[in-house]
């Protein structure tokens, strides 16, 4: 079987309904979302029901997948990120969570799938990247990404005010963007 | 309306997903006319990349059965209503056979044609010391057959795994393919299990598989 490029996977979930598509991405795609979805809200038994609701919703909604707004890995680590972001919150309201800010080090090598080998060179230039930033700068951005908390919660959080965290977003934010905008990223240079 | 330093302030927050919902629809009404804010794009990708700096993690084998049981779920076609003068054919069948059958005859018919319909599913297990696992899903509506299978034996490169349909215990290929890195396949099954009484898989010659099995089957499941 020769391997398909994602696109033409998501274009067969959309127009033929092939849930064979859907599996191949699933392959290519679950460890990256549930090591983030896990990452976020430490809690395996949640972590699962979020990456099957976002794959679940990728069945779904294949057709709202716009390639001019990035790769569709991309794509679908957004919704991945934005199911996790819902059980954050919902289980914040229930109880207070340590989230984990880690600072991401070096990356474990793991064996790579075939999605992994496409995700590795990014993978290296973001973590490049975020590694970079000031610490302050990287702990906003983590907090936002990673944590899910809210302009006014990492304020309180850091007991800072709130326009040193958008100041500080903003600036770590602004660096990873010129940082990866370069040739080969699919990022245009300013 | 907001002002656009206003605006440049938060959509770092909008692009990393924590914008507050009142955040998002004010950010949302200026962005729909103003032209000056066209890096969020840029933004919205590098926040995409920040999950590539947690270590990936395979779910269990199961969250891809439940998922893929959901899909299939899904894809059960919605039949749309036959207008009456269509439906009245059936209706008047059923009620000759209500009569003829003296009721308890009739809710039997009814069952079965229900059952005839509602998809099925079997459980395949290993014949020797394999750990593969897998289940068969049999749409008849739809008329497709899938077969998922987790734990499969990493195959050298030119080899494939066939699927067998044994009827009248004869073996009909039914597919060949090659499992994911993580053990696993999801695989449209060539032909109806409707009137076969087995199904295995084996290991063939690849690409394309063997016109019998050249080889004993690792896992097979009985389709009663």
């Amino acid at each position: 079987m020769a391997e398909a490029a994602d696109a033409e996977l998501l274009t067969a979930v959309q127009q033929k309904r092939d849930p064979d598509a859907l599996a191949r991405l699933y392959d290519r795609y679950s460890s990256l979302a549930y090591g983030l979805v896990v990452r976020m809200v430490n809690d395996p038994g949640a972590a699962e029901e979020a990456v099957q609701e976002a794959f679940f919703s990728v069945w779904k909604n294949a057709s709202s997948y716009n390639e001019q707004r990035g790769s569709v890995r991309n794509w679908i680590l957004s919704i991945v990120h934005n199911q996790a972001i819902d059980r954050l919150r919902r289980m914040r309201a229930r109880q207070r969570l340590d989230v984990q800010v880690e600072l991401a080090d070096d990356i474990a090598q793991r064996p790579d799938v075939w999605g992994e080998v496409a995700a590795s060179l990014d993978r290296q230039r973001i973590s490049q990247a975020l590694g970079g930033l000031p610490s302050e700068q990287r702990a906003a951005i983590e907090l936002a990404y990673f944590g899910g908390y809210s302009h006014s919660e990492i304020a309180d959080l850091l007991r800072i005010p709130l326009g040193t965290v958008k100041g500080r977003l903003r600036l770590g934010m602004d660096k990873l963007r010129l940082a990866l905008a370069e040739p080969g990223l699919g990022l245009a240079a300013e | 309306m907001m002002a656009c330093a206003e605006v440049d302030e938060l959509l770092p927050g909008l692009a990393l997903g924590i914008a507050t919902a009142a955040e998002r629809r004010q950010l949302e009404d200026h962005l729909a006319t103003c032209p000056n804010h066209p890096h969020l794009a840029e933004l919205e990708e590098v926040a995409a990349m920040l999950p590539l700096t947690s270590p990936p993690q395979p779910p269990r084998d199961q969250l891809k059965h439940r998922l893929m049981a959901r899909v299939y779920a899904d894809l059960e076609p919605v039949v749309p209503r036959a207008p009456w003068w269509r439906r009245a054919g059936g209706w008047l069948a059923a009620a000759i056979l209500a009569v003829v059958a003296l009721g308890a005859g009739a809710r039997e018919w009814f069952v079965s044609q229900q059952l005839a319909s509602a998809p099925r599913s079997w459980a395949l297990a290993p014949t020797g010391a394999s750990a593969a696992q897998g289940t068969l899903v049999y749409l008849p509506q739809q008329g497709t057959a899938t077969l998922a299978l987790t734990q499969l034996p990493p195959l050298p490169s030119e080899r494939v795994y066939e699927v067998w349909l044994i009827r009248g215990g004869k073996p009909e290929p039914a597919g060949t393919f090659k499992p994911a890195p993580d053990g696993s396949a999801s695989v449209i099954v060539k032909g109806t299990p409707a009137g076969a009484e087995v199904v295995a898989v084996t290991e063939e010659p690849g690409p394309d598989g063997s016109p019998a099995p050249t080889t004993q089957p690792f896992i097979a499941g009985p389709l009663n």
